[in-house]
């Protein structure tokens, strides 16, 4: 691996509901370099290592590496077995995620951590047959705090989420967070909502927002990822 | 009140107007560690083809808090004359002051019946047409835009549930002749994309032939194929913008968007 890389944080979730894909373009200047070296490890949501891979490719092509193998040591934790992704490439190279989830398929770029003092937000749509689940990556070695601050009508109730370092966490946003809450206008109908996410260790943290739309069946609900500033 | 900090910092992105599509912009002023709520302007300024460039300044914003509008509630000719692809460019600013916004975000979501979508853009740049921003060092906007400027790679898909577009946008009122690439190294390969029109936003298609030459790869979905997309470092201004779109190539309805 060249000295100066590029890295990223990704969450990773286990069949049945979820599948995923990393997709690696090497960097501008990979013409002189006949093959590009991947580096893959996961965590476990507490930060365990339970897999590590080197990965090479020919650098003319794009890299492609399917996650489900490396997914089985992973832990259950909010009703899913779940993870943290690092991914390590030599410089210039771009990590796309491309995740299955249901019959839903998204692609996605990595998404920039927040340290201390740096904020990101994610909008959502509460109420309406849709649910939240907020995710959160640890891409630093110490445990690591958020806040997580909810905007919705005149109301901004605030939560301190921890994570462990190269770990993952997730929690429902209505049955979770917003059930501590005191008052329930939300659960009247759709209303535009924003999550803002504050740094408050020097621990790089993550967050994504899955959407779930209740269709009439499981089989027919939707899904989508919402990253913080990917 | 920092001095070195730009009067106002803009990006620039796109939005699809349809009979089934409709924006929403969502935007967040944020400066760093300051944690007042000040008073931040927010124009939006549309451009594209059919419609003349226009501005609406947003009463409201403030400092450290998120806050959106749909589309057409700011610019109503959407409702009824306009439609296809536009650009649109946000520009922040404070009016009490100067202040470093340059890690203030913003996101566009593609809002249709069936189902949404939600991109963030590019980093904020100052709007003097200066990309250079003043240093932060460790600032989540540095960081990213460096990121960005070490790396304008993308990744095109073609496959039974993805197909891949190139967006482009240029806010200025001269046309952009933009150095668009695929593949890698030595057999990269210019993308006759030819000139984006002056306040204009275009969608390219990736045509399957551009696919043809890359190995498929054989997935648990079935077999895709993947090719690498890049924007020479000379095409990147404050002033324009390139995204990859990714649709459903039966209902044609946009999936994901990544920023270049």
């Amino acid at each position: 691996m060249s000295a100066v890389e590029t890295t990223s944080h990704f969450w990773v979730a286990a069949p049945p509901l979820y599948s995923s894909t990393l997709l690696v373009a090497s960097g501008g200047d990979a013409s002189g370099q006949v093959r590009t070296k991947t580096q893959v490890e996961i965590f476990d949501m507490d930060g365990t290592q339970v897999n590590s891979v080197e990965v090479e490719f020919p650098s003319a092509e794009v890299g492609f590496i399917e996650l489900e193998p490396f997914t089985a040591a992973l832990k259950m934790q909010g009703g899913v077995a779940h993870g943290h992704l690092k991914v390590t490439s030599p410089e210039g190279a771009r990590h796309i995620f491309r995740q299955t989830i249901g019959s839903s398929v998204v692609l996605y770029q990595d998404p920039v951590p927040v340290a201390s003092r740096e904020h990101s937000f994610i909008p959502v749509v509460i109420g309406g047959r849709r649910e939240h689940m907020v995710v959160l990556v640890n891409g630093g070695e110490e445990e690591g705090q958020i806040a997580c601050r909810l905007f919705y009508g005149n109301r901004s109730p605030e939560w301190t989420l921890t994570v462990p370092g190269n770990g993952s966490r997730v929690l429902s946003l209505e049955n979770e967070l917003l059930a501590s809450a005191d008052q329930k206008v939300w659960e009247k109908g759709a209303l535009q909502a924003y999550i803002r996410l504050s740094g408050k260790h020097q621990s790089p943290i993550a967050g994504h927002i899955i959407e779930r739309t209740l269709g009439e069946s499981p089989e027919q609900d939707l899904y989508r990822c919402l990253l913080s500033w990917g | 009140m920092d001095r070195a900090a730009p009067a106002a910092v803009k990006t620039v992105m796109f939005c699809l107007s349809t009979s089934s599509i409709k924006t929403r912009v969502h935007f967040f002023p944020t400066a760093g560690s300051t944690t007042s709520h000040q008073p931040i302007t927010c124009v939006l300024s549309l451009f594209g083809k059919g419609i003349e460039k226009r501005a609406v300044m947003l009463d409201g914003g403030r400092l450290n808090q998120p806050d959106g509008v749909r589309l057409e509630e700011a610019f109503p000719t959407l409702r009824s004359e306009a439609s296809g692809i536009f650009g649109l460019e946000i520009q922040l600013s404070s009016p009490q002051g100067r202040l470093n916004l340059l890690s203030s975000q913003a996101a566009i979501e593609l809002v249709s019946p069936q189902s949404s979508l939600l991109y963030y853009s590019a980093p904020f740049v100052p709007d003097s047409g200066d990309i250079e921003a003043p240093e932060q060092q460790g600032d989540v906007s540095q960081r990213l835009a460096a990121t960005r400027r070490r790396s304008f790679v993308g990744v095109g898909v073609q496959d039974a549930f993805l197909t891949t577009s190139l967006v482009m946008v240029n806010s200025t009122n001269e046309t952009v002749r933009p150095a668009i690439f695929h593949g890698v190294g030595e057999e990269a390969q210019s993308l006759p994309v030819g000139n984006i029109a002056p306040e204009s936003a275009m969608e390219i298609p990736l045509e399957e032939s551009l696919f043809k030459k890359t190995s498929p790869h054989e997935c648990l979905w079935g077999l895709s194929r993947a090719e690498k997309i890049s924007v020479g470092p000379e095409s990147l201004t404050p002033h324009t913008a390139f995204y990859v779109m990714y649709r459903d190539p039966v209902s044609k309805r946009p999936v994901s968007v990544c920023a270049l």
